[in-house]
């Protein structure tokens, strides 16, 4: 995967009437890498998208694709291709004839358009289904006709707008991992958008996350996971526990945070905060670690009570209160593990190396 | 919604009232059918405020008058008869549809040709059809109104001219009649084929031609002569000539349509038309009245063609079939 | 509303219809109701049908038949109508596509004026823009005083231009609505892959329209050829089906050829309209999820756009040139030729009077098609009788017929005992409940579609029985389709000729009616004036079902004449 930028998008704005859908964003695309821009439902990710394909005019800003600037081209003559939410499959064409549209349009021979449409059908494994049309076709297979017709024009940049969420859960398991081999296999520049945080996390080369028109965080998905830049981030990556407190500088590298559950130890550098300033602590549920309740001493032990558990087959979801707080606990493989029940005293073991965040966790 | 549901109650309401007070057949409320289509407004009026009636006018030209009285008979949609043929009068006669009124008292001074000898109809007056021609659309070809109605025969006219079908028009069926009167059946039919050449439509009522002449669509027309004198007065740039042949001419009958439920109030409406007040309101449109009224159209009466009421009644059907059979064309 | 309970709903419905058991005075309402159907418009059909294979003495024969189909003349009017319903088309077809086009896809600041320009013809009388066309055209019309060239108005160019005038907005609206529902991420990933406009036009826009554009088509051909108004008043020396049929019955009273005429005016004619009712019902490519969203600009190309804005901007003109005229005419004394402004032609004693009498008729006829419509819709819906497949037939034949051929046929069946009506406000009414009852019940269906079925289950689940559950929840809330049923009939019986000049009688004139016959007698003066009233009155229920339509989302049937 070479370095170089493929996609470079400078300062686009874009306003709708009082409402501001996209603000002053700036992001560079390596060639060959998966992007994903991820956030809630009004975050401006589609608009982005629509930004990049040339469905819409920025009000201010460029998009420089491949060191050319084509902010002021169409989409009909930008090397992008954009798979829709819907599909958008014309309904009256064939398979083959969707797949085959592109060609079509820029008057290939016949005999060029037919064999390339062959190839894109066995790339997404669709051989058989070349003369159906869409609505005798499942959904699934609706979306990777959707791709291989994007495919078509082997684009530069191909853009995905929320692809999978008409699907159902498993297919869109399924469907994640073939999207990502074919992105290896063509070495495809991609830029995709979800709000469903996992998604965007199990395919990404890197994640954009994104919330009221500005991008918040960059970062590979294990970046933006451990090391989230705000607690909003923290919290729309997984599940999250915030602890509150004031930092202590120690000796280099040990420092401890007085919070309401009493002082923890903690390994991490805080960047940027000072000694006696608020910090806020990032803890993943599944760092918790869970044990009999002995008398709670050590380093980052409390004692706790469950007020609820969750199981779900792979972990065991626990709501444990200690004191006024609640701490999410996820415990794994439940059948090596201990296993509590609601009302029982546990201990908690709190992690050494939480993030951290400066500040409180209000957002 | 709620506003405008109770609104529509309230107009339900509303018409169900208006709708019992007005529909029953209002007291001295007489229903008339009438082809005196330009005046028809003036004429309900004059009638109304003479007569004390309320009168319910129909404009129906004169072939569509007698069509709907032969479907609607013996229960006819009207009560009296103000202005169709002499022709049709005569037929509706020998059917037994018409209640004779004897002698109305403003009749009386009024020539004997002008009332059916056995009170079945009343003739309130002639009127004529004539040419009429466009002023400006002549000059600019410098052509001359025609002298003769041979005149008209000329290719010169080709697409020029105007007049009414006899299947609607009972002027039309006038000028059919006249003409086949004048120069017998066969020379008259040969002459109305050769005029046909000429003609560039066929119009519903016997006025409408001097409408599209005095527009300047057309350049010459035969039109019944009851709107020429307000057109003239009103600017029309139209000439108009009675040819020296002479102007066919057919009487205006009234009659009161027997099994009338208004006879008192028709018999005041039937009377009211023999008046020097009305006779007189009458000419002002070129009707050459029963009574001797000055009239603006005709200082001195015109040169007329032979016309047998009796001949238009027997031929009525055959002329207009003749006419259908040669000329609905196209 | 959550799916489950929408895949519920069939089921629901039938245990809603056994609650509500079959009663008695639900199936009598619906019975009379029938009967009144049947009488009403199934009758008169069956008279013309049965008027025009009927021998002088008393047999069947096909006499009548013959003469039609032996007659040169007869045939040539025959081929005139089909050439005219064909032209017209074909003008409606590709003027009204430039305009949706422009209105869907065009600037934003052009889209409402051309809109409002579009749609101003449906207030008007169809034959509004014959009285303009001669105002304005001929040799001494203001276009030849001003330009120099005639339009020839009588004849081919004056039909078809009235009627291209006259029947577009229909044709538009639903063009508009096809155009309008395309799901717009087609053309963009079209587009996205290489497409230029033409390419989109004909490979994407055209093709995916294409069951409602034909649908569009099929619709026009039949409201041109069932035209009454126009050929009559601009036909000159062509005959055509309509007027000839008139002609047959007003001039001559020969009720077998004009039965014979009326058949096979109404063959093609009921064909067409139960062809684009039934077969292009589900045939749409068109997405159904909801309403469409504001659709965005899209460039069009210079060459393209003047393409579309040039036939665009002359259909404009030609509309608002037209109700000026009319206007102008109204207002002064002999327009062209005298213009002093006077309001003479308003005073006249006969016009007002015939427009009493049309708003009279016109209030009864929206009052009960409204309440029988909602009524129907109901008893369809939700007991169990099942009818409304028959019910939604029956008025659809009303609806579809020409206007001449209903008139006619009412003329036939009711003027002798036991219903001897003609001449009677009564029949006229009638005659329009007939011919609009479709749009109320569907109304009335469409908007009972949306309810809720739980609703009235909690409605007999409390002890109320079929009507009170009728009058106090479902009435209420269909409350809108019971005004648009009355808003739409109203604005119909107000302008609706072709029927209506058969049964008029002294004192029982309508507007329309009167308006037409001064036109054709050459009395521009009083047309005008009393169209501009007529105009007036229905521009003001139109703006009020436009403003229902929009904010209750029901789809309004096509507009007939």
């Amino acid at each position: 995967m070479s370095n170089q930028t493929l996609l470079s998008l400078d300062s686009l704005t874009k306003r709708y009437g009082t409402v501001t859908a996209v603000e002053d964003v700036s992001a560079a695309i390596r060639r060959g890498e998966l992007v994903s821009f991820v956030g809630p439902s009004g975050c401006g990710k589609t608009t982005l998208l629509r930004l990049i394909g040339g469905f819409i005019r920025p009000d201010a800003g460029r998009v420089v694709l491949d060191g050319g600037d084509i902010t002021a081209l169409p989409p009909n003559r930008r090397p992008t291709a954009m798979v829709f939410q819907n599909y958008a499959l014309f309904p009256h064409l064939t398979v083959a004839q969707n797949i085959g549209y592109a060609l079509a349009i820029r008057r290939r021979p016949r005999a060029e358009i037919a064999r390339r449409v062959e190839v894109l059908l066995a790339l997404v494994q669709l051989q058989e289904l070349g003369q159906r049309l869409p609505a005798q076709l499942s959904g699934g297979q609706q979306q990777r006709v959707a791709l291989a017709r994007a495919l078509s024009l082997q684009p530069k940049v191909l853009l995905l707008d929320e692809p999978l969420s008409n699907l159902d859960a498993d297919l869109r398991v399924q469907m994640r991992a073939e999207i990502k081999r074919l992105q290896r296999e063509l070495q495809q520049t991609v830029v995709f958008v979800t709000h469903d945080q996992e998604e965007a996390m199990s395919i990404s080369d890197r994640i954009m996350v994104m919330y009221q028109g500005r991008i918040l965080q960059v970062g590979t998905p294990s970046e933006i996971y451990e090391r989230p830049a705000t607690a909003f981030i923290a919290r729309s990556v997984g599940a999250v526990n915030f602890l509150e407190g004031v930092l202590t500088n120690g000796t280099p590298g040990q420092a401890t945070v007085t919070t309401s559950l009493g002082t923890l130890a903690i390994r991490s550098v805080a960047e940027g905060v000072g000694s006696g300033e608020r910090v806020c602590l990032v803890v993943r549920p599944e760092t918790i670690r869970l044990g009999p309740p002995d008398n709670g001493m050590g380093s980052n032990r409390v004692l706790g009570r469950i007020v609820s558990s969750m199981y779900t087959g792979a972990l065991i979801r626990y709501s444990v209160g200690v004191g006024a707080t609640r701490l999410t606990v996820d415990l794994y493989d439940p059948r090596h593990t201990a296993v509590f029940r609601e009302g029982d005293q546990v201990t908690l073991i709190l992690p050494e190396d939480p993030h951290l965040l400066p500040g409180t966790n209000a957002e | 919604m709620e506003r405008i549901l109770s609104a529509i109650r309230m107009l339900a309401v509303g018409l169900l009232l208006g709708w019992g007070i007005g529909s029953a057949q209002a007291a001295e409320e007489v229903r008339m059918y009438t082809y005196m289509l330009v005046i028809q407004e003036g004429l309900t009026k004059i009638l109304s405020e003479n007569t004390g009636v309320q009168v319910k006018t129909l404009g129906l030209s004169g072939g569509e008058l007698w069509a709907r009285v032969q479907a609607e008979k013996p229960n006819i949609g009207a009560d009296v008869l103000f202005g169709f043929g002499p022709g049709p009068a005569i037929l509706g006669k020998r059917e037994g549809l018409w209640e004779p009124y004897s002698d109305p008292p403003a009749w009386r001074d009024i020539h004997a040709r002008y009332k059916d000898k056995d009170w079945a109809w009343f003739d309130v007056g002639t009127s004529c059809f004539v040419l009429v021609g466009n002023k400006d659309l002549l000059a600019k070809k410098g052509y001359k109104m025609p002298e003769s109605w041979f005149d008209l025969l000329d290719p010169k006219w080709k697409g020029e001219i105007v007049m009414p079908s006899p299947v609607t028009s009972g002027t039309a069926f006038m000028i059919n009649a006249t003409f086949v009167q004048l120069l017998g059946w066969e020379k008259g039919w040969e002459f109305l084929e050769k005029l046909d050449k000429n003609v560039a439509q066929y119009t519903r009522s016997g006025n409408a031609p001097l409408e599209h002449v005095g527009r300047g669509e057309y350049m010459l027309g035969l039109a019944s002569d009851e709107n020429v004198p307000q057109r003239l007065q009103q600017g029309f740039p139209i000439y108009w000539s009675a040819p020296k042949e002479g102007l066919g001419y057919e009487g205006n009958i009234v009659t009161i349509v027997k099994g009338t439920k208004q006879l008192e109030a028709a018999k005041r409406i039937v009377n009211f038309a023999g008046t020097e007040k009305f006779q007189r309101w009458l000419a002002q449109f070129g009707y050459l009245t029963a009574r001797d009224v000055p009239n603006p159209l005709y200082p001195t009466k015109p040169k007329l063609v032979n016309y047998s009421y009796e001949w238009a009644a027997d031929n009525h059907a055959r002329v207009i079939e003749t006419w259908k059979e040669k000329f609905l064309r196209k | 509303m959550p799916t489950e309970l929408l895949l519920d709903r069939p089921a629901r419905l039938r245990d809603l219809r056994a609650r509500v058991q079959v009663r008695a005075l639900p199936t009598a309402l619906a019975l009379l109701l029938v009967a009144w159907l049947l009488i009403f418009i199934a009758v008169p059909v069956v008279m013309v049908l049965a008027r025009s294979l009927a021998a002088k003495d008393g047999g069947i024969t096909l006499s009548h038949f013959a003469t039609f189909f032996g007659k040169a003349y007869f045939l040539r009017s025959l081929t005139n109508t089909l050439i005219l319903g064909t032209g017209v088309t074909a003008l409606v077809m590709g003027l009204g596509f430039a305009l949706a086009f422009l209105v869907t896809r065009g600037p934003r600041a052009l889209r409402f004026p051309l809109r409002a320009a579009t749609l101003a013809p449906l207030v008007a009388p169809p034959y509004l823009f014959g009285l303009a066309l001669i105002i304005v055209g001929g040799r001494r019309g203001f276009i030849a005083q001003l330009l120099g060239i005639q339009i020839p108005i009588y004849g081919w160019p004056g039909v078809i231009i009235a009627q291209v005038l006259s029947f577009l907005p229909v044709a538009f609206l639903m063009i508009e609505n096809v155009l309008q529902s395309l799901d717009p991420n087609l053309e963009d990933s079209a587009c996205d892959l290489g497409a230029g406009e033409l390419d989109l036009l004909r490979t994407i826009i055209v093709p995916l329209a294409s069951p409602g554009l034909l649908k569009a088509a099929l619709l026009t051909f039949g409201l041109a050829i069932a035209d009454f108004g126009n050929p009559a008043l601009l036909g000159g020396g062509l005959s055509f089906l309509a007027p000839d049929a008139y002609l047959m019955i007003t001039g001559e009273w020969n009720a077998e050829m004009a039965s014979v005429i009326s058949v096979v005016l109404l063959v093609p004619s009921l064909a067409i309209f139960l062809a684009q009712h039934y077969w292009l019902k589900g045939k749409t490519y068109t997405t159904v999820s909801g309403a469409p969203a504001a659709s965005e600009e899209r460039s069009i190309g210079p060459w393209l756009g003047i393409a579309l804005i040039l036939p665009c901007l002359a259909y404009v003109a030609a509309i608002m040139a037209s109700y000026g005229v009319i206007i102008l005419g109204a207002f002064t004394k002999l327009v062209g030729i005298d213009n002093t402004l006077t309001l003479e032609h308003f005073v006249k004693d006969v016009g007002p009077d015939a427009i009493w009498t049309s708003v009279k008729v016109s209030l009864a006829a929206g009052l009960v098609s409204a309440v029988v419509g909602t009524g129907l819709a109901y008893l369809c819906m939700r007991t169990e009788i099942r009818l409304r497949g028959f019910l939604e037939f029956i008025t659809l034949i009303g609806f579809a017929l020409p206007g001449t051929v209903m008139g006619i046929g009412y003329l036939l069946a009711f003027n002798r005992p036991p219903l001897l009506i003609t001449g009677t406000l009564a029949i006229l009414v009638l005659n329009m409940i007939a011919r609009f009852l479709a749009v109320s019940l569907e109304a009335g269906v469409s908007k009972l579609h949306q309810i809720d079925v739980s609703l009235e289950e909690a409605s007999a689940d409390l002890g109320a029985g079929v009507l009170t559950t009728f009058r106090r929840i479902v009435l209420p809330l269909m409350s809108s389709a019971f005004v648009a049923g009355f808003l739409f009939t109203f604005m119909q019986s107000m302008i609706s000729l072709s029927a209506a000049i058969f049964l008029v009688a002294p004192g029982r004139l309508l507007a329309s009616v009167y308006i037409f016959n001064r036109a054709r007698d050459g009395d521009m003066g009083i047309s005008c004036a009393m169209s501009v009233i007529l105009i007036a009155s229905v521009a003001v229920c139109l703006w009020g079902l436009s403003l229902l339509a929009r904010r209750t989302g029901m789809r309004i049937l096509a507009i007939r004449t």
